[in-house]
């Protein structure tokens, strides 16, 4: 391992998503989910009025936050670009199965390991069905399976400002709360760390993660791929070592299958639904947390599978497709398995042979 | 690229167009406000209505309960429940009734499907939550539960009940869903 200026900045990256995943949680945020990037849309598109469900409707300032803490870290480093053009509609729905797989699990990548380290054992299945999909995903590049390149070329001059403008739009509607805006009084979406708090973590690992590159997938990925030598192996290490303390001294620590918050005990679903997520993740650059990130910096490729996301979020809710405490319902089944379709129906379309 | 004349009013119109947003923006916070009112009061106007009709509704169940008559209780919810028969309330009234009578797998069965209806029964703050006595019920049986469990694993009825109690354990831990 080499100590250089960029190994610290992954360490440090992911030091302050795992301290900061858990201390939301203790800051009001609900169990196991100080940060998970899919709640936060599914609440988010409930605020904005795309789903009715009463308990999941609340503009989440952390992931406002992790957008324009991107933005200001790319054009403080003068890494802005705007770019894209590359599959945008196979990217649009890839973020929408993005949640569905996150919904099936309950959580994302994120939470998937604030989960671990606060000892639900149940997430255990998620952890295999990440690692088999980011494997399965990178198999399939190595046999041609290209979305494309990236283009500063194919994207209109200043296209990349979009997402950030939205997502400043979103900061303005936090605090001037218009007509329209819902916000649960009851439920998960009721339970939520102070406003200020949130937005100043969601800055932070924002501009952190930009300047890192750090993505749990994209960790895993370079992990099965470089080994040791992995930038983000240690980041990935610290944010686990930093989680599993937060997690113990602030008597979070539960270890077990049974009864743990959020959680169920569907595993082949859990694993499936992390699986697809892996693999998605590895097709378009970055899990949903990245895909922000991203989008912050010029990207409208994950723009668009943010807005993937967010109807995802939407849906989700809408139909019946997010598990519970309760189990995985049918709709959440079937949507999955339609996941597997696109990935599969994708890779062979999109596959450059020789 | 030099900037033309064409480009000075695409600027002069994203000026104006920048200013009448801020404008209507800030006329709008007052019918704002208003708006923000009006949707608490509905919203707090059917949750009153809620508890209203469900007090009335099963009036006849609770006065049994509180006069400690379980069984009549049970009868009463059972009259209640053949013309309101998904109702999560009524689930949520045979497990409390239950839970009186000493028939802990029961109860948990009937809280479990009342809060699959209807989460607001776990809440804390939940004008019919139930959280205390689910807590208690949880804390008592879970360990005889898991133990029955162990030592018969193909009795359907043991597995499920240990499957209510973790989902009920579960539930009060928290979590986003």
């Amino acid at each position: 391992m080499r100590l250089d200026r960029h190994m610290i900045t992954v360490i440090l990256s992911g030091l302050l998503l795992g301290f900061f995943g858990v201390m939301l949680s203790v800051w009001g945020n609900p169990e196991n989910s100080g940060i998970c990037v899919s709640c936060f849309i599914e609440n988010s598109a409930g605020a904005l009025g795309l789903h009715n469900n009463p308990r999941l409707q609340y503009l989440r300032p952390e992931l406002v936050g992790f957008v324009l803490g991107a933005f200001g870290s790319a054009l403080f480093r003068r890494e802005f670009r705007s770019r894209g053009g590359s599959a945008p509609l196979f990217r649009f729905a890839s973020g929408f199965f993005l949640i569905v797989g996150c919904a099936v699990f309950i959580g994302c990548p994120i939470k998937l390991f604030l989960r671990f380290t606060a000892g639900d054992l149940t997430s255990l299945a998620g952890v295999a069905g990440l690692v088999v999909g980011v494997g399965c995903g990178l198999k399939g590049l190595a046999k041609g399976v290209e979305l494309g390149r990236l283009s500063p070329a194919a994207a209109p001059r200043g296209s990349g400002l979009l997402a950030p403008a939205a997502f400043l739009m979103f900061l303005l509607f936090i605090f001037i709360s218009p007509s329209f805006l819902v916000a649960s009084e009851k439920g998960s979406s009721a339970q939520h760390a102070p406003l200020l708090i949130s937005l100043a973590v969601g800055l932070t690992l924002g501009f952190a993660a930009q300047g890192s590159r750090f993505c749990i997938t994209g960790s895993i990925r370079d992990i099965l791929l470089m080994g040791r030598r992995a930038p983000l192996l240690w980041g990935g290490i610290a944010f686990l070592v930093a989680a599993l303390l937060v997690n113990l001294s602030t008597g979070r620590f539960n270890l077990g299958f049974a009864g743990q918050p959020g959680s169920h005990q569907e595993y082949i679903w859990s694993f499936l639904g992390m699986g697809l997520v892996g693999w998605l993740s590895v097709l378009i650059g970055g899990c949903p947390f990245r895909q922000l990130v991203k989008s912050g910096e010029g990207d409208s490729d994950a723009a668009l599978v943010v807005a993937g996301m967010f109807l995802g979020g939407a849906l989700v809710q809408g139909w019946n497709i997010a598990a519970t405490s309760a189990g995985v319902p049918l709709g959440g089944k079937i949507a999955v398995i339609s996941g597997f379709l696109l990935v599969f129906s994708g890779s062979i379309l999109l596959r450059e042979r020789e | 690229m030099k900037s033309d004349r064409f480009d000075k009013i695409l600027f002069f119109f994203l000026a104006i167009t920048v200013i009448a947003l801020a404008v209507y923006s800030v006329r709008s916070l007052p019918a704002k406000t208003t708006a923000i009112e009006t949707r608490s009061m509905e919203r707090e106007l059917a949750a009153q209505a809620r508890v209203g009709l469900l007090e009335k509704l099963y009036a006849p169940v609770t006065g049994a309960m509180q006069a400690g008559q379980n069984q009549e209780a049970l009868l009463k919810l059972e009259e209640v429940n053949t013309r309101y028969p998904g109702e999560a309330h009524g689930f949520i009234l045979k497990g409390e009734i239950l839970y009186r009578m000493g028939v802990l797998d029961g109860a948990a069965a009937g809280f479990v499907r009342g809060i699959k209806l209807n989460g607001d029964y776990i809440d804390k703050n939940s004008p019919f939550s139930k959280r205390d006595i689910i807590t208690v019920l949880v804390d008592k049986s879970l360990p005889p539960a898991q133990s029955a469990y162990r030592s018969s694993r193909s009795n359907p009825a043991l597995k499920e009940n240990l499957s209510n109690l973790n989902y009920l354990k579960s539930r009060l831990a928290g979590g986003c869903e």
